[in-house]
């Protein structure tokens, strides 16, 4: 489900990562943080926020939470007003 | 100004070929003439952009996404929250009117008259021929005449207006549009298709 288009088909999104993970804030200059923010994913069953892009249709950016374990979509929100900022920085 | 060429020019010979039953169920052309501006403002700014535009069309927008305007040779798509496109006919100063009223602060004001190629599709079998590419439930009573929809065609995006119950026009990018056009004319030939001259209104 798109916020802006209604219901439409899943190949019109694309996956676009793992919505709960805060961003390091951009003055972190340990690699090890960096590393882990890029690589590191946890595999969580259930209920998770995830980041989808409606590329073949409003090309907007949305943070969708979505059932890993049945694939069953939930709320989808634009991701403007959901996004998870740098951490300690303000949203 | 550069003159527009045409993205299709090459396959747009006028021909056609008989379906399976011996008839051609779709005519497919290409619309000239004809130019598009995008309007897009900040989050913060949308309801100063709908003022704007109200203020220079004298009429009510639309307020969802999918609905179109029509005003004589203008038609005014809401293609997201704070968003819009024009079509209007080439050459219309409108373009340079809303660069004028529409401050830098507000929104931006696009001219993506080059950027994409508008196919017009008609028949008894344009439903049917759409359908085997767009996963969109292409039913009257659900993409009802006078709508549209961003949606995607052969792996690339294109916007769908449906002009009449039989009558859809794509915009497809410029440079997907032969890919988009020979697509249209491999899925008509169980149909049987018929190609028209370009024209401002090639199937009228």
């Amino acid at each position: 489900m798109c916020p802006i288009c209604g219901e439409r088909d899943y190949t019109e999104f694309r996956y676009g990562g793992d919505a709960t993970k805060p961003r390091p804030s951009r003055e972190t200059a340990d690699p090890k943080v960096w590393h882990d923010y890029v690589f590191l994913f946890d595999n969580p069953k259930g209920l998770h926020r995830e980041y989808w892009q409606h590329v073949l249709g409003c090309r907007q950016w949305l943070v969708l939470e979505r059932n890993t374990a049945t694939n069953e979509p939930g709320e989808s929100r634009l991701a403007r007003m959901d996004v998870v900022t740098c951490e300690g920085e303000p949203k | 100004m550069f003159d527009r060429k045409s993205a299709i020019v090459g396959a747009m010979s006028p021909h056609g070929c008989n379906g399976a039953d011996g008839h051609r169920r779709v005519r497919i052309g290409e619309a000239i003439g004809w130019d598009l501006v995008q309007i897009a403002a900040f989050a913060a700014t949308s309801l100063e952009l709908e003022s704007t535009l109200r203020s220079i069309f004298r009429l009510d927008l639309p307020t969802n996404t999918g609905e179109v305007l029509n005003a004589g040779d203008l038609r005014l798509l809401k293609t997201g929250s704070e968003q819009y496109w024009i079509v209007i006919p080439d050459g219309d100063d409108l373009l340079r009117d809303l660069v004028v009223s529409v401050r830098p602060d507000v929104g931006a004001v696009t001219s993506l008259s080059h950027s994409r190629t508008r196919i017009v599709v008609e028949g008894s079998a344009a439903r049917d021929l759409l359908a085997k590419g767009i996963a969109l439930d292409l039913h009257t009573d659900v993409f009802v005449p006078g709508r549209f929809a961003q949606t995607g065609l052969h792996h690339t995006p294109v916007v769908i207006y449906r002009s009449g119950p039989s009558r859809y026009e794509l915009f497809a990018m410029r440079t997907f549009a032969l890919s988009v056009w020979e697509w249209l004319i491999d899925a008509s030939l169980p149909f049987g298709y018929e190609i028209v001259a370009v024209g401002r209104d090639p199937l009228a």
